[in-house]
């Protein structure tokens, strides 16, 4: 784990964990340089090379790949190693101070022009913390495509009150509630919006 | 009557037709296209547009804008001669039980959510677009338990009918940003039986 990623997260353990428990408008940290950048480098290479399936709904349009777990891709396959392994695992139940199973789920999704995932809790069983890991260059706020966080009111989002942009390398988590609604900002320019997202399971 | 249906759809063999039409749909469904005169839809029009609209929104559930309904407008869909031709081809005894005039542009959508209707219910949608692009979504899907079984596609002055059984329930699709300025016009509501 050392090596992967970006060593001061690994020595800022008590202070990610007191951002991420009072972060509004619910738990969340967002880890700009996340991985080393040649891990990156050829994740992102090897992500794009994979086969994505359209994924059409009233929630949501993009497209994402079937479940990274058995990929074949070395690259993919020791990333997701690296994920779900006990280290990493207690590492983010240590930050989050959520009790995890060890077990996740991570496909690739890439949502070009006009794609959106409108906003939703993420509550199902299990879930306990969401991630996303943005692997995108060059967004701006104009090309949409923003993680948008809601407040809530009365059992139902209300307002964004937070909004990450996809920056290359940056790895977002936040917490599975009954407030946790989101929504990824329609794609508004021509670019394409790459990441690995799922979800830890406790 | 003939100011203000199609006077084809004034005919008892092309009501028979549409009956056996909806009938033979899965769900049951019918598309009236040119349902209205062009006269009775441009005055319509010309209505709307003067109209003040509100924003809907609980955004797990829907957003999109809305107007009351004018008095005259309403009384045109309560009209004895639609309620013969609705009767006839759903081979029921209907009431307007709700009416709603709503319009989407970029942004707008509506989910499904478990709140909906699980009976079965009379849905209709009374197109006032004037022009729309599939690609642009704002469509009406209804569905079966994530499997589209109709698609309502915006043409102007179409009148669709759906019988929603207790396991189909629809969503109009998020209306992406290549619809520019685009809106869809529709008044939209339900029908139930006598």
């Amino acid at each position: 784990m050392y090596d992967l990623i970006n060593s001061r997260y690994l020595k800022q353990v008590n202070a990610l964990k007191q951002q991420f428990i009072q972060n509004k408008p619910f738990p969340y940290l967002i880890l700009k340089n996340f991985l080393q950048l040649d891990l990156a480098s050829k994740l992102t290479t090897a992500l794009i090379q994979q086969e994505f399936n359209d994924k059409n709904s009233d929630l949501f349009q993009f497209k994402q790949t079937n479940e990274l777990k058995h990929n074949t891709n070395p690259v993919m396959r020791d990333f997701y190693t690296f994920f779900s392994s006990p280290e990493f695992i207690d590492y983010l139940a240590d930050i989050s101070d959520i009790k995890l199973d060890g077990t996740i789920d991570m496909a690739g999704f890439i949502y070009q022009p006009g794609d959106y995932l409108l906003p939703h809790d993420d509550r199902l069983e299990g879930r306990k913390i969401a991630y996303v890991l943005n692997l995108s260059h060059g967004f701006t706020a104009k090309d949409g495509g923003a993680l948008e966080l809601f407040s809530t009111t009365n059992h139902h989002p209300t307002l964004v009150t937070k909004k990450i942009p996809p920056t290359y390398n940056t790895l977002t988590i936040f917490k599975v509630t009954p407030t946790s609604f989101h929504q990824v900002h329609e794609v508004l320019s021509t670019k394409s919006r790459l990441s690995i997202g799922g979800w830890f399971h406790g | 009557m003939a100011d203000l249906i199609n006077p084809v759809y004034l005919h008892k063999k092309t009501l028979e037709q549409a009956r056996t039409l909806f009938l033979n749909n899965t769900p049951n469904s019918i598309q009236l296209h040119q349902f209205l005169t062009q006269n009775c839809y441009h005055e319509l029009i010309k209505k709307i547009s003067r109209l003040a609209w509100k924003q809907k929104s609980i955004p797990d559930l829907y957003q999109y804008t809305t107007t009351k309904i004018p008095k005259d407008i309403k009384t045109i869909l309560t009209t004895r001669g639609i309620t013969t031709i609705l009767n006839t081809i759903t081979s029921r005894e209907t009431i307007l039980q709700h009416a709603e005039l709503c319009c989407f542009e970029h942004y707008d959508y509506t989910l499904l959510n478990d709140a909906c209707t699980k009976k079965q219910t009379l849905f209709f949608e009374l197109e006032l677009t004037p022009t729309w692009n599939l690609t642009w979504g704002g469509y009406t899907s209804y569905v079966n338990h994530g499997t589209e079984l109709v698609r309502n596609n915006p043409t102007p002055n179409t009148l669709t009918i759906v019988q929603q059984n207790k396991d189909t329930q629809h969503f109009i699709k998020y209306v992406n940003h290549f619809a520019q300025k685009n809106k869809r016009v529709l008044i939209r509501g339900i029908l139930t039986e006598q």
